[in-house]
């Protein structure tokens, strides 16, 4: 229950407004997880390597860096040269949390974070780095961030059965693990300040959230003696009706029924009370035995229809059912533009671009997207300021090309 | 070399915290598991009957559902008639004393029972809320039932999913479900904070299923903008976004001689795959006649990447999992030996990995224990079948 506190003087609207990250990442997941400190009004600032920055900045799309770094701040420094030791101390010794794709072991041979230990005040580590990397004695594979997927269970569970191994193609395993590594530094943080401890470190290698996500796979291939494998747009067991047709005018369309009342509501769409009477899918048990022969029933009824006819008549018969929308369709959909799901971005320099909105949305809050990602190091001189250094050192310090201050 | 700051007495993030989880199949309670793994006190509300239809999913031994006894552990599993008046004041009793409530009812039932977050609110300020729905609280669709593989096919994530030549594919489990638990844990150690650390005001969180994945495919709307349409292209590479990314190496998954699937990553100038194999050979033909050892080092030396295609058996069975913590091995008389998923966190000292709780199984602790009441009013409310 609650405990007694005094509280900061946060702003009542910005979850993390006063917390100072610092971002120190070459791969998506760790850079997503401080996303999500940025998008609840966290200031956080990406350390980037003099000259060409962080990795994430050149990845492609283009626009990919724009994303993942709106709401953060550019600390550019030349940490080849000898004199930057002592700002990346200082860039440390002002953040309350750190967040890195580099596991603790490899942290003496990293430009940035080997500085960490003559810092006297110790950030909290947040690390989301690939699998394999902490422990490389037990990890005798590659540890490539873009090849974590496949430590999840998740490509062994999808695609047709017998076939090839198939995964998503955005980065999803990386982005669930900064979620999941977000989730628990926040949850650390907040003991640690009530206890007045020191926050201990966050470690999550990138299968770690897909891995829990799917919970029921381990017991599953160790009770019964064999894992369950992908088996098409049908659930894993058939334990549950889902799948997907294709409809009259070209269109995917999706169905669901989890219990026993949405199943008879979309038999009876289907085939009428007949439908639901027939011994074959009249219980739970029947249909997981007669699936196969219930879904070339939906996928005829489907195929003679079109899709708002399918959905039309789903609405009507209170069915679980939606549309497989690509990305035109959902820019133009009604209700992702009434949830304010797409917000447009200005950038530095050329025309503004959509990115989804913050995400979970909570009443009241102020979060939301204020910037598009950065110029290397246009907050450099502000950073430095904050932590004591003079007007006349920073520019000194641009001159010598120690650090770029993103000015012209 | 600098060390983790890592210290086993230290208690769970979340001890202390006490949610209500008003769960039903998948978000809700994958959401409520999250929060115990975390060290908080769950207690799950069933109806009086057959309880959660999550209990009866996947396959069963001796009347055992392996999946149920992961989705329990650690939560206090009670019965509550919410249609009962005396019900209704049992739980206004509980959320009185509580940190968190989740529900992921259909939008407009918890209403209904006249639980809305106006009125929690009211009789808890502090409290925080998090409402899991097919498509949120608001909007056009908002009445609307959803489940999971709907919300998948919403968000964009399915059309990026399988080969542009045949249908898109859904991932093999209950994925927006689960991302939906993820970010409404995620949601909620926020708001904790938020009330804990900023203000001292609860918060309400309104996730819709499809959201998550839609975040986190956050190229998809630029891309469109730009004219490079995103959609599946068989290239199993998870930063390719769905377009010609001819810079990107080749991605392929592969099966050995020794049946083992595995994902490899080959440097890829003008999107060949540069591996030295028989002239005539695809990929797929020269790996399968290699076992999985000698792959791993012919991918290794050539510049590529490789990685085994795990699944519940070699997840089980691997050493860096265990090492990790990810696996807990255990037995119970009916299911025998075998494994389930280890904590996101340090376990607080209740844990325990796998719990097949029955329907009510803690009622008598939970109103004991959290609201005071002694055996004979219990006992009353059993026979009124208010519990």
């Amino acid at each position: 229950m609650r405990s007694e506190q005094k509280f900061s003087a946060g702003s009542s609207r910005e979850a993390l407004a006063g917390l100072h990250v610092l971002e120190i990442s070459s791969t998506p997941g760790a850079s997503f997880s401080a996303a999500l400190f940025a998008d609840f009004n966290a200031s956080v600032y990406v350390g980037e390597s003099l000259p060409d920055g962080s990795a994430m900045r050149h990845r492609k799309p283009g626009m990919w860096w724009q994303i993942i770094a709106r709401n953060k701040k550019s600390i550019a420094v030349d940490t080849s040269h000898p004199d930057a030791g002592e700002i990346v101390r200082k860039l440390l010794s002002q953040a309350d949390v750190v967040i890195t794709d580099v596991p603790a072991r490899d942290r003496s041979n990293h430009p940035w974070l080997r500085e960490a230990v003559r810092v006297p005040h110790t950030p909290l580590f947040v690390e989301v780095f690939p699998t394999g990397a902490d422990q490389p004695a037990t990890w005798p594979w590659s540890r490539s961030s873009d090849l974590s997927a496949a430590s999840t269970g998740l490509m062994a569970l999808t695609g047709i059965a017998g076939k090839t191994p198939v995964q998503p193609e955005f980065p999803m395993t990386d982005y669930l693990a900064g979620t999941l590594a977000a989730t628990r530094a926040i949850a650390e943080l907040r003991r640690a300040k009530l206890v007045r401890e020191i926050a201990e470190d966050v470690a999550v290698p990138l299968h770690q959230a897909i891995f829990r996500m799917i919970e029921w796979q381990m017991p599953m291939a160790t009770v019964f003696g064999s894992p369950q494998l992908r088996n098409g747009n049908a659930f894993p067991m058939n334990y549950s009706i889902s799948n997907m047709h294709l409809t009259r005018d070209g269109n995917y369309v999706t169905f669901s029924a989890a219990n026993d009342a949405q199943a008879h509501k979309l038999m009876e769409m289907v085939g009428g009370k007949e439908l639901c009477e027939d011994p074959r899918f009249a219980s739970s048990e029947a249909r997981r035995r007669g699936l196969e022969d219930l879904y070339k029933i939906t996928e005829k009824w489907m195929a003679e229809r079109t899709l708002n006819e399918v959905l039309g008549a789903a609405s009507r018969h209170d069915v679980v059912a939606g549309p497989v929308h690509s990305t035109k369709n959902i820019v133009i959909d009604s209700h992702v533009e009434s949830r304010g799901n797409i917000v447009e971005v200005a950038t530095e320099s050329g025309p503004s671009i959509p990115m989804p909105g913050v995400v979970p949305r909570v009443e009241g809050w102020a979060a939301a997207v204020r910037s598009a990602g950065p110029s290397l190091g246009a907050h450099t001189a502000e950073a430095l300021t904050a932590c004591g250094f003079s007007e006349d050192f920073i520019s000194r310090a641009a001159a010598e090309g120690l650090v770029a201050t993103g000015f012209k | 070399m600098t060390e983790q700051k890592f210290n086993a007495s230290r208690e769970a993030p979340l001890k202390g915290v006490t949610v209500i989880e008003l769960g039903t199949v998948i978000s809700g309670p994958f959401t409520g598991s999250l929060l115990a793994d975390l060290g908080a006190e769950v207690i799950k509300i069933e109806a009086p009957g057959r309880g959660d239809v999550q209990r009866f999913l996947g396959l069963k031994k001796d009347g055992v559902h392996p999946w149920w006894g992961v989705a329990a552990r650690n939560k206090r599993l009670m019965t509550l008639d919410l249609k009962h008046l005396e019900g209704k004041a049992i739980f206004e009793r509980l959320i009185r004393k509580a940190d968190v409530l989740v529900e992921n009812y259909r939008p407009g039932a918890l209403k209904k029972l006249g639980f809305d977050w106006s009125r929690v609110h009211e009789i808890n300020p502090g409290l925080v809320m998090v409402s899991i729905s097919g498509y949120g609280g608001t909007g056009p669709l908002a009445g609307r039932p959803g489940f999971g593989k709907v919300a998948e096919g919403f968000s964009g994530a399915v059309a990026l999913t399988g080969s542009p030549d045949e249908q898109p594919l859904f991932v093999g489990f209950s994925l927006a479900d689960t991302c939906s638990g993820m970010f409404a844990a995620f949601g909620i150690s926020l708001a904790l904070y938020h009330r804990d650390i900023q203000n001292g005001k609860g918060s309400w969180i309104d996730l819709a299923l499809y959201e998550p994945l839609f975040r986190m495919a956050e190229c998809q709307l630029a891309l469109e903008r730009s004219g490079a349409m995103p959609l599946r292209r068989s290239s199993n590479d998870p930063y390719g976004w769905g377009i010609e990314q001819p810079d990107r190496p080749v991605f392929k998954c592969v099966k050995a001689s020794d049946g083992q699937w595995l994902l490899l990553s080959l440097p890829s100038p003008k999107g060949n795959a540069t591996i030295a194999r028989p002239a005539g050979q695809s990929l797929e033909e020269w790996a399968e006649k290699l076992t999985s050892t000698e792959l791993r080092e012919a991918v290794l030396s050539a510049g590529g990447e490789i990685v085994p295609v795990m699944d519940g058996k070699s997840l089980a069975d691997h050493e860096y999992l265990k090492a990790c913590g990810d696996v807990v091995n255990l037995a119970t008389a009916e299911l025998g030996t075998f494994s389930a998923p280890g904590f996101i966190a340090t376990p607080g000292d209740k844990s325990v990995p796998f719990c097949n709780a029955s329907v009510g199984e803690h009622t008598e602790y939970v109103l004991s224990r959290h609201l005071g009441a002694s055996v004979d009013e219990i006992a009353r409310l059993r026979r009124e079948g208010v519990v």
